[in-house]
């Protein structure tokens, strides 16, 4: 009999009375543990940090969001191709994940280096932003406007938006948005701040605090870099070991037969993990540091309700 | 009969937590009485203690472990909302909730076997274990919303720097407003929240002493740095340079940090090195070794 035919046959006041039991008792159990029901719905504002992360991925890339997440999304196909292809039931497993992680792993090192060359190139703008208002007389928004229009190679997209007409405020937010750098937000947050004092009160804080802190800032992103760059090296140098021992193991019949075998699996299995594991300890050794992210838009709004 | 008693301890035990539990929610009280509570709750006052609490508080046992597992400070700091009391009697209910459902698992293996999958003792460690789990996740978040506050705060002194001196906000509110822009919420609830107010009577005198005493009670020393630099404001000394030379003292810190960590990473990166001999020997030898016991006659 299934499962199915068994429950059909119970007498409906059963069924509904047992149902009444566990929903109260989910009940009293979520009054217990002071679950707030509410809060566990997602609030308008608040983002996914999963997505937000790949975002960031893609800024560094330079790519859309959505071409990086469907890339990311037909490597793991691609994982589950090779799994059906070849029938080994492991790369079911292996596959996917190896699809997911490896591609992410492979393009991390390029991101972050674009990245800082982004940076850099737009601590370069902003002295040049100070040149515009220092000796070309030029107010913010003129300046702003005039960077826009030649960005240089690496800061085309971000500073597209300043380019553009209508409101600058709204222009720096999107600048900030784009470029999901935190260098590029703080100045950004600086300058929606900034924005309505004299000229003068804006050519000295460029000066005397968004140079000098940014300088500041761009070093210790290079020293993250320093930091990832380690991180990649050995963790590229532990999976070419371990690729050409395997690819040595299983070019030897004895050795082959034993890895096909079930305790052969299992083994792989062991080994798979162990190489994780020792990847995942290498990230904790040498972990990059992190910063505040900005809520630019809300940072022009309380800006925009204390009088612009 | 034998083997019903430790069901039936759980179960009445169970049952007593679980009435213990509805009894905190305090069905029986008045609503206008319950909003007199959430109205002070609200603006930071002391409320009465519940029956429960009141318990809790006058059991030594009970008392000895809060003051040894320093809840109070620890979850203002993790910034939850419960008390000490209501906290520890989650937790124990959780543990033992962990305990009768291994328990149920259990007894469907003795009824499916006829014997014990493992032996019911190990009931007892695994709700030993969900018990140590909870207490170190409130840990953790305590020292996750220490960290993020103390970097949110040295990442908003450039922008404190700016809108203190050409916009002439007070220290304070700028360190609010910036709070709310920010990709979390830990720095907030403490300064824009009032959530100081669950470790800090509010009797100081000024901004700086406030900030002074949240470094001292939530373990955040750049509140300090801080309310130094607001000093040296008040007598006298530029807004902006003062909050920057902060700004830029916190980010030669974290560059020495860096650069101390990537130092130190060039060292550490060869014990994961070294380990990955692990995984190459199990490799090659899992297979020789399997060949040798079966040529012996072991496998």
């Amino acid at each position: 009999m299934t499962p199915l035919a068994a429950v059909a046959q119970l007498p409906v006041l059963l069924v509904i009375g047992v149902i009444v039991m566990l929903s109260a008792a989910c009940a009293a159990c979520a009054a217990i543990l002071d679950l707030d029901l509410a809060r566990l719905r997602p609030a308008r504002e608040r983002r996914i940090p999963l997505l937000e992360r790949e975002k960031d991925m893609a800024a560094g890339l330079g790519w859309p969001w959505q071409r990086w997440l469907a890339l990311r999304l037909s490597f793991i196909a691609l994982g589950l191709v090779v799994a059906w292809l070849t029938g080994v039931t492991l790369l079911w497993l292996i596959g996917p994940v190896t699809g997911a992680v490896g591609l992410r792993f492979a393009l991390a090192g390029r991101a972050a280096s674009r990245r800082l060359r982004m940076e850099r190139a737009f601590l370069g703008q902003l002295r040049n932003l100070r040149d515009r208002m220092a000796v070309s007389n030029q107010s913010l928004d003129t300046a702003l406007q005039e960077l826009g229009r030649n960005p240089g190679p690496d800061l085309g997209h971000v500073l597209a938006p300043l380019a553009r007409g209508g409101s600058t405020i709204a222009n720096i937010v999107e600048m900030g948005v784009r470029a999901r750098s935190p260098i590029v937000e703080q100045a950004a947050a600086v300058l929606i701040w900034a924005r309505s004092r004299s000229t003068d009160f804006l050519i000295q804080t460029i000066d005397t605090v968004l140079v000098p802190v940014g300088e500041a800032e761009l070093a210790i992103q290079e020293e993250s870099m320093v930091t990832l760059a380690q991180q990649r090296a050995v963790t590229f140098a532990m999976s070419s070991l371990i690729v050409v021992m395997l690819a040595i193991a299983l070019s030897v019949d004895t050795l082959r037969a034993y890895y096909q075998s079930f305790s052969g699996q299992v083994v792989l299995v062991i080994v798979a993990l162990l190489f994780a594991g020792l990847v995942v300890l290498l990230g904790l050794i040498v972990r990059p540091q992190s910063w505040t992210r900005w809520n630019l838009q809300r940072l022009a709004d309380e800006q925009e309700r204390l009088g612009g | 009969m034998a083997r019903i008693v430790p069901f039936a301890a759980i179960a009445l035990i169970t049952v007593g937590i679980w009435a213990l539990g509805l009894a905190r929610l305090d069905l029986l009280t008045p609503d206008d009485l319950r909003a007199w509570r959430r109205l002070a709750a609200l603006r930071g006052f002391a409320t009465p203690a519940g029956r429960l609490e009141r318990v809790a508080g006058a059991v030594p046992l009970l008392r000895r472990l809060q003051d040894e597992l320093d809840l109070h400070r620890q979850l203002a700091i993790a910034g939850w909302s419960e008390s000490p009391s209501g906290y520890l009697l989650r937790v124990v209910f959780v543990s033992l909730l962990s305990v009768a459902v291994f328990l149920a698992l259990l007894a469907v293996g003795l009824v499916e076997s006829g014997t014990w999958p493992a032996p019911p003792a190990l009931a007892l460690l695994v709700g030993a274990l969900v018990f140590v789990l909870q207490i170190a996740w409130l840990r953790s978040s305590a020292r996750t919303r220490q960290q993020q506050s103390d970097r949110t705060l040295g990442d908003m002194m450039m922008l404190v720097a700016i809108m203190t001196d050409g916009r002439g906000l007070q220290l304070e509110d700028a360190i609010r407003i910036l709070s709310r822009c920010t990709d979390h919420q830990s720095l907030q609830s403490i300064v824009d929240g009032r959530a100081w107010q669950r470790l800090i009577r509010p009797s100081h005198q000024n901004t700086i002493e406030l900030y002074r005493l949240i470094a001292i009670e939530y373990g955040i020393p750049l509140f300090s740095v801080v309310a130094d630099a607001a000093a040296n404001a008040n007598v006298g000394m530029s807004e902006r340079e003062t909050y920057t030379r902060v700004a830029a003292a916190v980010y030669q810190d974290r560059l020495a940090a860096a650069r101390f960590q990537a130092a130190r990473a060039k060292t550490l990166v060869t014990v994961p090195v070294a380990m990955m001999l692990l995984p190459l020997l199990l490799l090659i030898g899992a297979p020789i070794f399997a060949t040798i016991s079966g040529g012996l006659g072991l496998g």
